[in-house]
Parts: C-alpha cells; structure tokens; sequence
C-alpha cells in the first residue's frame, strides 16, 4: 500500500508528468495550474488501475478534461472534422494509459496496470479525502490527473491479456 | 518498407501511423497481438513491428515471443512501444526478441532515431 505520505509528496511529479505527456502526445503547451474543472460541464474522463504485485492494494488513476478541449483534440489526432463520441473515447482513454503507465513507474513500481476505461459524464465523481490532483491549463481549459487509493477494484476493470489478473479471469469463467 | 502498428489504442495508431509515412513507411496496422500475427500469417512481411504492450486478447510481449518462434518472421524487426517503464520490462523484451524498446509519451525525433540506428531510415 502506497503510503499517504508518499503519494502527497508526489504531486509535483504527477504535475510535470501532465505537461510532459500533454506535450508529447498532443503537441500543445501547457502549464500547472491550480484552477479545477467547471462542476458542471460535459467531461471525458479515463479510469485505470494499478495492482501492487507486492501486497495486492491498489491505486486508482484518472485523467478527466472538459468534452470540447477533448473534441478539438480528438479532430488534430484522429484527423476528422467532427468527431464523434467514439473519437473522444479513444483520446481520453490513451492520454489514461499513459498517465498510468507513468504513475505506475513513479509510485508502484512491482505492479500491473490496467487497460483504460473511457466515459463521457456529465456530473464529476467524488474524490477521496487522500487523492492527490494534478492539473494543466492547455488551450483556455483544465485537464485534471487524479491518483487515489483504492479499497479495491471496479469488477468491471479490464486487465491486459498476459497479467495475472487476467489469467485469473480467465480461470474463473 | 513496411511497417507493423500493433497497438490497441487507435489514437496511438493513428500518431504512429502519420509519423511513419512521413517517413516513407508503408504502414499495416492491427489492434492486438493476435491480429498482428494473423497478418504476418496471411503474407505480410514488415521490415518493423511497432508493438504496445498492454493489449487484451494477445499482449505485445506474447506478440514478439511468438514472432522470434517462427524462422518465417526472422527478419521482422521488432521494437516495443510501451509505458511500461520498468528495467524489468525492458530486459523482459530484449531477451524475448525485442530490437529496441521506447517508452510513451515519446517525441516523434526518438522514433525515427531509433529507426535510423536500426538501419531502416537514413537521414
């Protein structure tokens, strides 16, 4: 279990780890900032987790960003005028996948990751009292990354074939 | 030259396609591992694979052990684009059969760096 402590100390990282990815994937300058997502606005959002192989406990990972930044972003990546919801899916989910993958080799560095979940929301989901959030100001709006301790794992998480979890599935059918 | 993009997430086929025909690469894609190898059963015969590796159905590195079993795809490059970050990982790969290893996010200048060490561009 990721140690409370540890994971506050961590924000800073998880705040460049924002900016790096967003310009790396998405070529655009961003900045740390401290404003948080409009309560009510139509969000992407991406869901992963991480097991720690060590003692089992698990780490949950959000990427969330306001439906038209991801829109914009889905037509330069994905190179469609309008994208459809599908579209906006599939960017929210890897921009997951990749904080993920990152947050994994900073805080839990003998665990899986799981494959992304991808929803488009209208209402923001509650936030643990022990989550820690990052958050990057790109094209006039906010792209949140939340890392939060978890108690266990949504049912529905989906792990990548080859992971232990996975073959565990698998076995249980 | 052809290319192999295995890659689960179409936005990430999709980048890694545009930045490989910009660099003249024919370029096939699939969306997991055994897709990938069913293409390379079916008569394709990339000079690289460009492989994730957390997919569902059949995982990259599963991918690149099956690929190194086949004295057919003996000539196949291969090379892990992943998140996973960890020297396990790495040394994981690199002993399946792995040519070269490159962690996302990644900058397009470290693809084609990679790709010009491997002998497969000249710039």
């Amino acid at each position: 279990m990721i140690d409370p402590a540890e994971l506050a100390a961590a924000q800073p990282d998880l705040e460049m780890l924002l900016v790096e990815m967003i310009a790396s994937v998405l070529g655009e300058q961003a900045e740390p900032t401290g404003e948080r997502l409009p309560p009510a606005v139509g969000l992407a959002v991406s869901r992963l987790v991480i097991q720690d192989a060590n003692d089992g406990s698990f780490l949950g990972i959000e990427v969330r960003a306001e439906g038209t930044l991801i829109t914009t972003l889905a037509a330069t990546l994905l190179g469609v005028a309008e994208p459809a919801p599908d579209d906006m899916l599939d960017v929210i989910a890897e921009l997951g996948n990749i904080a993920g993958g990152n947050v994994k080799s900073l805080l839990c560095h003998n665990g899986q990751l799981s494959l992304p979940s991808a929803q488009l929301v209208f209402e923001q989901s509650g936030e643990a009292p022990d989550a820690i959030r990052a958050a990057a100001g790109l094209l006039g709006n906010v792209m949140e990354l939340v890392v939060m301790p978890l108690p266990a794992a949504d049912p529905q998480t989906r792990w990548p074939s080859g992971s232990a979890q996975h073959e565990a599935e698998v076995s249980s059918l | 030259m052809q290319a192999l993009v295995v890659d689960d997430s179409r936005v990430m086929r999709t980048i890694l396609t545009r930045l490989l025909t910009d660099l003249n690469f024919d370029v096939v894609q699939a969306g997991d591992g055994a897709e990938a190898l069913a293409a390379l059963d079916a008569g394709a015969r990339p000079d690289v694979a460009l492989v994730d590796w957390n997919m569902p159905v059949m995982d990259g590195l599963t991918f690149i052990k099956k690929c190194r079993q086949n004295p057919d795809y003996r000539d196949v490059v291969l090379m892990m684009v992943t998140t996973e970050s960890e020297h396990s990982n790495i040394v994981q790969a690199l002993a399946a059969g792995a040519h070269e290893y490159v962690i996302k996010p990644f900058t397009d200048e470290v693809i084609a760096e990679k790709l010009e060490m491997l002998g497969l561009i000249a710039r």
